[in-house]
């Protein structure tokens, strides 16, 4: 089984994957499933999983879906992990909105065969919605709710129609 | 300093017509034949040598009025607005009608009911129907952001005459008008923004624009909880202008003020009258204040007026309000004129009297 030196969760292979049993998470001590083939969102802000879910657009009644949530982190105090199972790609662009530092590791047959860093999209559509309750995008049916990018390193959007700064 | 992102991902769903160059801070002719066929939601869409231009066209409308009384003759503008005006619809209509082309209107409250009267029309589907039966659309509605949404469903060019607290693009060019009439220039200005900064759509406008336009540096004065907003902020950040926050008005002006940009106070913010007088005192323009004020100083107001200037200071030869009214007729002509296309000859792209009298 491979294994990312940053990435306190150490999936097992084998007799135990096959009969669904859990292994442990590397560091944190949390039982959690093999990711055997999916991918994994690690370094997300301790909160965050389910939002990104929504996000992604992933429902968890549908997916097979593994949440660790406000686990210990070595590099960020405390952290959430996403362990998607039989899903190869999401939206890097709202991974970063979420979770800018995160890392996305692809899986296949238990090894990890890909790990990017998310980056954020100068445009991003048809993600979350924009807090201003005065905006038109509260009361127009059917806009798609657009942010802009205004802060690269903070990953700060602002709404494309009211310039409210999105909270994420 | 760097270059700002807000326009920039929307423009291309903004566009009907051709695209636009970047921005000199010269009067840009060859670009601002780039403006037909566009919507106008926010200055921000557009360079600052394209705003030029149409200051120097307004200029030059103004010298030869009867040359363009029959430039959009068959052309029909109409006005849906969704809340009340005077100034802005008037001043609409009323430039078409100069243009020799003809208006037609709505009034309506959030929408416009549909047959049965039941439910009520959303923007993109009145938008759609409206810009299919005329040449150009001006739209006033409550909510922010609500002219993005008209552009991204007409056929035909849009112009925000106001987005509840958001925007309002043509009375900034008004306010910019009146300003380059006085003083010949929109750099290395000071610059007093006073008053409600939070919901006064006009100074949103007129900051991020004028901060565009030149080095200037603004003076922003008002009430804690009434600041200027963060994305407006965020235009000054973006451009070669700076701001300043925490004097106040008296010692602005004291210390020399190029321009005072006056919006009042909403006393619905307030919980007694009386308090609300006080406040609004704080930050109003009075004889007394005005007589330490630079006496090259340029008073400007969006309109209308509650009490954030005394109507003892109307005569003084610094207060263009009323002038600006003017101003705005004339720019909202050059502006109509150059999203329909209307020609202009090529020296009113450059035009200036102050020029011409010397």
């Amino acid at each position: 089984m491979a294994e990312s030196a940053e990435n306190p969760i150490t999936p097992v292979t084998g007799s135990d994957a096959a009969e669904g049993g859990a292994t442990t998470a590397a560091g944190a001590g949390l039982p959690v499933p093999a990711a055997v083939d999916g991918i994994i969102i690690d370094h997300i802000p301790a909160g965050g999983a389910l939002r990104l879910l929504d996000y992604l657009g992933i429902d968890p009644t549908e997916e097979q879906v593994t949440l660790v949530m406000n686990t210990a982190s070595g590099r960020y105090g405390t952290k959430d992990i996403v362990i998607l199972e039989n899903i190869f790609s999401v939206r890097g662009e709202v991974v970063a909105l979420v979770a800018p530092k995160a890392a996305i590791d692809v899986v296949k047959n238990g090894v990890i065969v890909s790990k990017t860093e998310p980056e954020p999209a100068r445009l991003l559509e048809g993600v979350g919605h924009c807090w201003n309750q005065e905006c038109v995008t509260n009361c127009e049916r059917d806009v798609a709710p657009r942010f802009y990018l205004v802060d690269e390193k903070k990953v700060l959007y602002r709404c494309a129609y009211c310039d409210s700064e999105a909270r994420i | 300093m760097t270059e700002p992102l807000a326009a920039g991902p929307l423009d291309s769903s903004l566009r009907v017509g051709r695209t636009i160059s970047s921005s000199p801070l010269a009067a840009d002719p060859v670009s601002s034949s780039s403006l037909v066929g566009r919507s106008l939601t926010a200055l921000d869409d557009i360079t600052p040598g394209q705003i030029l231009t149409l200051l120097h066209r307004a200029l030059w409308i103004d010298a030869h009025r009867d040359e363009v009384a029959h430039l959009a003759d068959a052309r029909v503008m109409a006005t849906l607005f969704y809340e009340p005006s005077t100034r802005t619809r008037l001043s609409f209509e009323t430039a078409m009608m100069r243009l020799g082309g003809r208006v037609v209107a709505f009034e309506g409250s959030q929408g416009s009911p549909s047959a049965s009267g039941q439910t009520v029309e959303t923007i993109h589907d009145l938008i759609a129907e409206v810009s299919r039966l005329d040449d150009l659309i001006v739209i006033r509605h409550p909510k922010e952001g609500s002219a993005r949404v008209a552009a991204f469903a007409s056929q035909v060019p849009v112009i925000n005459a106001g987005d509840g607290s958001h925007r309002h693009p043509t009375q900034a060019l008004a306010d910019i008008a009146e300003l380059y009439r006085r003083r010949h220039t929109l750099t290395g200005l000071r610059v007093g923004v006073v008053g409600d900064l939070v919901r006064s759509r006009s100074a949103h406008s007129f900051v991020s624009t004028l901060s565009r336009m030149g080095a200037n540096r603004f003076v922003l004065i008002g009430p804690a909880r009434r600041r200027l907003p963060a994305w407006v902020r965020g235009t000054i950040d973006a451009s070669d202008s700076t701001y300043c926050e925490g004097l106040n008005l008296p010692r602005a002006l004291d210390e020399g003020l190029d321009v005072v940009y006056m919006t009042h106070l909403d006393p619905a913010d307030y919980p007694t009258a009386a308090q609300f007088e006080r406040v609004s005192a704080r930050y109003a323009l009075t004889p007394a204040r005005m007589a330490i004020a630079p006496t090259d100083m340029v008073v400007l107001d969006p309109l209308p007026r509650l009490s954030e200037i005394d109507t003892a200071v109307d005569d003084d030869p610094r207060a263009a309000y009323f002038d600006e009214v003017h101003a705005g007729l004339l720019v909202r002509m050059a502006l109509i004129a150059a999203v329909l296309g209307l020609d202009l000859p090529e020296q009113a792209d450059t035009f200036t009297p102050w020029q011409e009298e010397d």
